[in-house]
């Protein structure tokens, strides 16, 4: 969804000459379209992302609407002090771009996965988290969110073909949709997703129908305190949850919903899949999601443990 | 730099030397070392970039990356009636939104400093809205030249000399020493004033302490190349037993110090003006 982003931020760009553009030497072949169409909007920082996060909060300062661009652990990662000390102490709209979630860049070893970057931001709060789930909806919450006063960050895909058909069709809950059901027998356990972990919540919906287990898929696309209250009011209705998401179990969206579900007062079973520990071999995403436990196969576990133990505690 | 500038730069100076004595002193903090090191630094600023302490969208910016002296520009904001008397006197009470560095959304605080190095990455971000904008508005930065140690500086000023942001101008506060000592047996500065050149950057060195010169710097007509003025300071200037004595970045005063002091600095004062009236 990179490619959309900068398309959509150009097309943008182009009647707001406040929009800059601020690359920390990374986007090869990605973020030339912006360059092509707005350079006079458009900085190449160098390596340098701590100084590229202090100057977006002075250019913000003045008036300016600067997104910072880079692979999500130099995005969030590196200059991490600069973003609580800049834009969210100054509420200033800087809007940090990190780009492949999760082991995205699978080859490319653990430098560069992208793991523990909504736990670190999560914690300074004053800055809204936006995790969409594809091309579309990327594409969306550029157009409706890039002006809003406040710091965001953008935690976006490499993946530039993908789109989940089955959100148009989802109910929006502003932050979070639920995604259609066919059939209407009961569902006990919901399954929330984070971003495009939906599609492996999707893949693993198909699986369980076959052995007619029916879930509840949620696709959270905003992190904020307010859209997980909502949502943990919403999960609270089912027996049990599983939260899905390319990042560490430890802070990430599960653990954010756990918190708010503990105060809700629910008492229900609650299960996050992620990140436990990066693995000690480098591999594709696919083979890295599986080795993790958060690809189809580890939801389908999942569900059906919870299913099972729901089933011996009443049976007792 | 006319006679009467001079005079009025000095007697701004006067004012945040007792200021940030008296306040320190009622306060019972430290730190006050580091900031009488700035005073005429901020006298020079805001007398020579009078716009920083105003509101308007196209003023100069002004940025105290060394957060620990705040209040020498408390003092100054204070001078220039941004801050009340009573506001002022709040300074590291509870409740106050004056600390010990200085918070953002407070008046007349354009970056809220306090972790070293970060200042001059702002600053740089203001003198690039500027030049965007083809404003002729300035961007100032006082900094320790403890603070060079962070390798940020160095990003930054990479950045601002690549850029040509002319309108950047920098004070490196050199008096020679950091927290746990003097900066020559930690980390060597001595060629301070080498590294900001080969970072491609108009290098000027003075005294630090003579707000004529220091000022003729900060209005001399902006070129390309952003400035830095590596001005000579004496770490607790003004005042007879602090100078150059290193536990006076932390020790609060007590009653009979403060009193030598406030005789130390009405001394100074009076011979600093007496010199400079002299020089002419």
């Amino acid at each position: 969804m990179r490619n959309i982003f900068l398309q959509t931020l150009a097309e943008l760009a182009v009647d707001h000459s406040e929009i800059m553009f601020l690359t920390g030497d990374l986007g090869f072949g990605v973020v030339e379209q912006f360059k092509d169409r707005c350079p006079n909007q458009f900085i190449n920082m160098g390596a340098a992302e701590q100084n590229m996060v202090g100057v977006a909060t002075g250019l913000a300062s003045r008036g300016f609407v600067p997104f910072t661009y880079s692979i999500i652990n130099f995005s969030v990662l590196r200059p991490l002090e600069f973003i609580r000390n800049g834009p969210i102490a100054h509420q200033v709209p800087v809007r940090i771009v990190g780009v492949g979630p999760g082991y995205e860049y699978g080859s490319n070893g653990p430098t560069h996965y992208g793991v523990e970057d909504i736990a670190c931001l999560r914690s300074f709060g004053g800055i809204d988290i936006h995790v969409p789930a594809d091309v579309h909806r990327a594409r969306a919450a550029l157009l409706r969110d890039w002006n809003s006063p406040g710091p965001i960050y953008f935690r976006l895909s490499k993946d530039d073909k993908l789109v989940i058909p089955e959100l148009h069709d989802a109910t929006d809950h502003s932050g979070f949709s639920v995604l259609a059901r066919q059939g209407d027998a009961p569902a006990r356990t919901v399954v929330v997703c984070l971003g495009s972990s939906i599609e492996e919540g999707l893949k693993a919906r198909r699986l369980l129908s076959r052995s007619n287990v029916e879930i509840e898929l949620v696709c959270v696309e905003m992190i904020n305190d307010d859209a997980i209250t909502r949502l943990a009011a919403y999960v609270a209705t089912y027996d049990s949850v599983v939260t899905v998401e390319a990042h560490s179990v430890r802070g990430g969206m599960g653990s954010a919903l756990s918190e708010a579900l503990g105060e809700h007062g629910g008492g229900r079973r609650l299960k996050r899949l992620g990140i436990q520990s990066v693995p000690n071999f480098i591999g594709t995403q696919k083979t890295l999601d599986a080795a993790s436990g958060f690809d189809a196969n580890g939801i389908v576990a999942a569900v059906e443990l919870m299913t099972h133990d729901a089933a011996a505690e009443s049976s007792r | 730099m006319n006679l009467h500038a001079v005079d009025q730069t000095t007697a701004t100076a006067t004012q945040i030397r007792r200021t940030v004595l008296e306040q320190s002193f009622r306060a019972g903090v430290g730190h006050i070392g580091s900031a009488l090191s700035i005073v005429d630094l901020v006298a020079a600023v805001v007398h020579a970039f009078p716009t920083c302490v105003t509101e308007e969208d196209r003023r100069d910016r002004f940025v105290l990356s060394k957060g620990h002296a705040s209040l020498a520009w408390y003092a100054a904001l204070e001078a220039a009636g941004v801050l009340s008397r009573e506001v002022l006197d709040s300074f590291c009470g509870d409740g106050s939104t004056l600390g010990v560095h200085p918070e953002p959304h407070t008046p007349g605080v354009d970056f809220g400093s306090g972790s070293l190095g970060m200042g001059l990455s702002f600053a740089v971000g203001t003198a690039l809205a500027s030049k965007l904008r083809g404003e002729t508005s300035r961007t100032a930065v006082i900094m320790s030249d403890a603070e060079c140690n962070e390798g940020i500086v160095w990003e930054s000023a990479a950045f601002a000399a690549q850029h040509q942001l002319g309108g950047l101008v920098v004070l490196v506060d050199d008096n020679k020493q950091q927290a746990l000592g003097a900066t020559s047996g930690i980390l060597d500065q001595s060629r301070l004033d080498e590294r900001w050149r080969a970072f491609g950057w108009d290098v000027r060195t003075c005294d630090g302490h003579d707000v004529s010169v220091l000022s003729d710097h900060l209005r001399a007509e902006p070129t390309t190349q952003p400035r830095v003025i590596i001005a000579q300071t004496i770490f607790g200037f003004g005042v007879s037993y602090m100078e150059r004595e290193l536990p006076w970045h932390y020790r609060p005063m007590n009653r009979k110090q403060f009193d030598i002091a406030m005789n130390d600095i009405a001394q100074i004062d009076t011979a600093q003006i007496d010199t400079e009236r002299d020089a002419r």
